[in-house]
């Protein structure tokens, strides 16, 4: 009977294993080209027995009221989908949403519309989860692919093309180029006395700052790493960075960046070369204490990277230590930057911030005060982005036409796109949402009131990801480890070379397709 | 009649086994089927029969991983027992009479209650080399005039990790035991006293061996948790090993083989080596410390067999 048993277990076993290895196809013509799928209005069809399924990362799509807008437009009584069911389900990446969402999708069970970060997307897009969002754009009378295209940033644009069938995929309303935001105040005690730096009189003088800063300051990696040792030298307690992961976004240190894989499928060399200058500076930058690191070496998202913020640093022998500069995207500068700068009165004296237990009226004066306004905003030695929420359809929906609605009020309905950026102050990839708003601007009080979407509206053109791979995110992950332990001085890592061959042997068990032999060391 | 109901015996069995499948051995097989394909966690699963086996022998890091694990379970395993025993010394002892032993119980089964990641954030306040509260005393009171990397320096990280699991772990292995030796009649402890044993007397002979069962227990889970050491490791720095991949334990590197790096196919090899791993210390581990029983088992066996035989002889004869 146990043999019986048995076989009859290892029998079950093998059937699950089978039937979990067939995947889903997505739905495809008798030629093999992609069906487009229909994303008109069924007339007569009740939709009140339907729902839509939306995944995101984020909850930003229901606290801005995304999906409200969306039911209220679409959903409600007298609407093209009235009744329609919308779930919407936000988990965010710390909880695993990859981990969740791609056996949903690969089992064909997956939500109707879903989001994504680039590198995400493009996993996404490599696999097939995304339907044709180009196709369906063409096949809908109330959107004109054409003008849509000349109207989004073109590299949000190009970044959710799909390489197989040169097809738009995905696309994301916002763009979040990144800037260094320094202290002005400190930036000119260390600086104001070189040849051309702004007179404190000059009527914008945190933009003037700014400018001049970037130009001849954070203009190239080396310039970046004299700007640090500059700020040291100038007081031996002052730092530019709180650590050296706010120049991981410089490590290209051009706008036009090389691909991590080249046209062969493998490991890119000419990307190597690009990096040595970075590996370089990260090794320059790094010392076992404070006293000997050109950064304060708080870790990015610590107690004291947050302090250093607003405040002096004191480590754990006392002593104290200033930062001047964060590198950070738009979203950076709202959500992390300014709820921790100082505030001031009327008279210039910095307020203190109230404890969290402080009653709503002390809250609220102080969130009414102005910022001190000493921040400014500069440029680094490249164009680079942070994050941005990108929205794509399933491949496999069967509900086409009403994701496609949802894909259209978060992408091309002009008026709510205009709404959401009035209420948010966000950076749009939409030119036709985001150029009255940057004619109009009156310039950000926490920098001085400098109109700081016109910067990012400019860096966010620069930038060309047309380079960019599924292995991006991966690799400079590996990069990144075996380039700390080449600053730390890690045994067997005496030299960039160590660090290259280290960085090959991890490349080839962890990505074997794409490793090659005789990759350059130097 | 007698068939049916020898039947409905394995209906009643047969949720066990459902369970066993679905939550055991379907995924150990799943994963070495993955473990025979190139998958990135989407699209086609490519198979490529023993390549990601070929691969663990060229991998650099997979020694390093293994070590990385011995190392931090080793030293904690060491420290967590001794802790406990010495805990179970105390309570134990008739002349201290302790009083409050449920009380003590919770106390030190406490930090086993903290989710890991409070642990982690909390020891990383703490342990931060430049601006943690440790240095910061430790400056104040003038021990060290350079900040200890706690957490920056190799051999200090693996210590320190080392630490945190014992003092997570030790009031488990304390409960455990201290229920073992309350088991023990007084009255042994009572004569050993009036024979004038010392303590580390009574405890080698009379505490030590009474828990032994209990004690191998703890050791052989504490092996299997051991190599599978995750959270602590993975979240108290940047979840990649720093420094110097000395945090890089066995799950931290098939983790981030798998969900990082997007290699499911090697991630699996890697995760069936460690089970074979894990399999083999377990068994050799249960032979060395039970030699006796197993030796006794076997001479048993041994005696039955030759009573069979006898009786088959004897059987033989009596037909003849």
């Amino acid at each position: 009977m146990m043999k019986k048993l048995s076989i009859l277990l290892i029998i079950l076993m093998l059937a699950s294993l089978v039937l979990t290895a067939c995947g889903t196809e997505p739905a495809t013509t008798t030629d093999g080209t992609e069906e487009t799928p229909n994303v008109v209005v069924e007339e007569g069809k009740d939709y009140s027995k339907e729902k839509l399924v939306i995944w995101s990362f984020t909850d930003e799509l229901q606290t801005a009221g995304d999906i409200d807008y969306f039911k209220e437009m679409y959903t409600a009584p007298g609407k093209p989908f009235e009744g329609m069911e919308v779930e919407f389900v936000a988990v965010s990446i710390q909880d695993g949403y990859m981990d969740k969402i791609l056996p949903a999708l690969e089992s064909g069970n997956g939500p109707d519309v879903f989001t994504g970060e680039l590198d995400q997307v493009k996993q996404f897009i490599e696999a097939g989860y995304y339907g044709n969002l180009e196709a369906m754009i063409e096949s809908s009378p109330d959107v004109d692919l054409a003008a849509e295209k000349a109207d989004y940033k073109e590299y949000i644009w190009q970044s959710g093309i799909d390489p197989a069938t040169g097809k738009l995929a995905a696309l994301s309303w916002q763009v979040t180029p990144g800037a260094i935001f320094f202290k002005t105040d400190m930036a000119t005690e260390v600086w104001g006395t070189e040849a051309g730096f702004p007179s404190m009189d000059t009527p914008d003088y945190n933009a003037e700052v700014s400018t001049w800063v970037s130009a001849n300051k954070f203009n190239s990696i080396e310039n970046l790493l004299a700007a640090q040792e500059e700020v040291k030298a100038f007081n031996p307690q002052w730092r530019l960075f709180p650590d050296d992961q706010a120049v991981r976004f410089f490590a290209a240190g051009t706008n036009n960046p090389v691909k991590w894989v080249d046209e062969n499928g493998t490991l890119n060399p000419a990307k190597i070369k690009e990096q040595i200058p970075y590996i370089n500076m990260v090794g320059s930058m790094y010392g076992e204490t404070i006293e000997t690191s050109l950064t304060a070496n708080a870790a990015e998202w610590s107690g004291p990277w947050f302090d250093a913020m607003d405040k002096d640093l004191t480590d754990a022998q006392g002593k104290t230590w200033q930062v001047m500069a964060y590198s950070m995207p738009t979203w950076g500068l709202k959500y992390i930057i300014e709820p921790n700068m100082e505030k001031v009165d009327a008279q210039g004296n910095t307020l203190e911030k109230p404890a969290e237990d402080a009653d709503q009226a002390t809250k609220d004066a102080y969130a009414a005060a102005p910022y001190k306004g000493n921040w400014g905003m500069a440029v680094g030695p490249n164009s680079y982005f942070w994050g941005g929420t990108y929205v794509g359809i399933n491949a496999d929906t069967n509900l086409p036409e009403a994701a496609f609605g949802f894909a259209k009020s978060m992408l091309f309905d002009k008026e709510r796109l205009a709404a959401r950026q009035a209420v948010d102050s966000d950076m749009y990839s939409v030119e036709s949402v985001m150029a009255p708003v940057i004619a109009q601007y009156d310039g950000r009080d926490s920098l001085g009131g400098m109109n700081h979407l016109q910067v990012f509206n400019e860096e966010a053109s620069k930038i060309d990801l047309s380079n960019v791979t599924i292995y991006d995110r991966g690799l400079n992950d590996l990069l990144g480890v075996h380039i700390t332990n080449y600053k730390q001085g890690a045994a067997g890592y005496t030299s960039v070379a160590d660090t290259l061959k280290a960085f090959y042997a991890d490349v080839q068990v962890t990505y074997p397709e794409i490793y090659v032999d005789g990759l350059p060391t130097e | 009649m007698k068939k049916i109901k020898d039947k409905v015996g394995y209906l009643f069995i047969s949720p066990f086994f459902l369970v066993f499948f679905l939550f055991n051995a379907y995924p150990i097989l799943f994963t070495i089927y993955l473990s025979m394909t190139r998958y990135k966690g989407f699209g086609p699963k490519v198979f490529i029969g023993a390549d990601n086996f070929k691969l663990l022998f060229k991998d650099p890091n997979l020694v390093d991983a293994f070590m990385n694990t011995i190392k931090i379970w080793g030293v904690n395993i060491i420290f967590q027992i001794f802790l406990a025993l010495l805990l179970v010394m105390i309570f134990s002892d008739i002349k201290y009479k302790v009083k409050g032993l449920g009380f003590f119980r919770v106390i030190f089964y406490l930090p086993n209650l903290i989710a890991a990641a409070t642990i982690a954030l909390i020891f990383m306040k703490l342990l931060d080399k430049d601006y943690g509260v440790v240095n910061q005393v430790l400056f104040s009171i003038g021990w060290i005039d350079k900040p200890i990397g706690w957490l920056t320096k190799p051999i200090m990280a693996q210590m320190s990790v080392s630490g945190i699991q014992t003092w997570m772990w030790f009031g488990n292995s304390f409960i455990l035991f201290m229920a073992s030796v309350q088991a023990v009649s007084k009255e042994i402890y009572e004569a050993a006293r009036i024979d004038g044993a010392g303590r580390l007397q009574v405890l080698l002979n009379i505490t030590i061996p009474s828990i032994k069962p209990i004690l191998m227990y703890v050791m052989v889970t504490g092996l299997i948790g051991g190599l599978q050491l995750f959270d602590i490791p993975f979240l108290i720095t940047d979840g990649k090993g720093f420094p110097e991949g000395s945090l890089n334990t066995m799950i931290v590197y098939i983790y981030n083989m798998a969900f990082v790096h997007k290699n499911y196919g090697y991630a699996s090899a890697l995760s069936f080596a460690l089970f074979v791993v894990i399999m083999t210390f377990t068994v050799v581990f249960t032979v060395m410390t039970n030699k006796k029983e197993i030796k006794e088992f076997f001479n048993n066996r041994k005696l039955v067999k030759a009573r069979k035989k006898e009786l088959s002889v004897l059987k033989g004869s009596a037909k003849i």
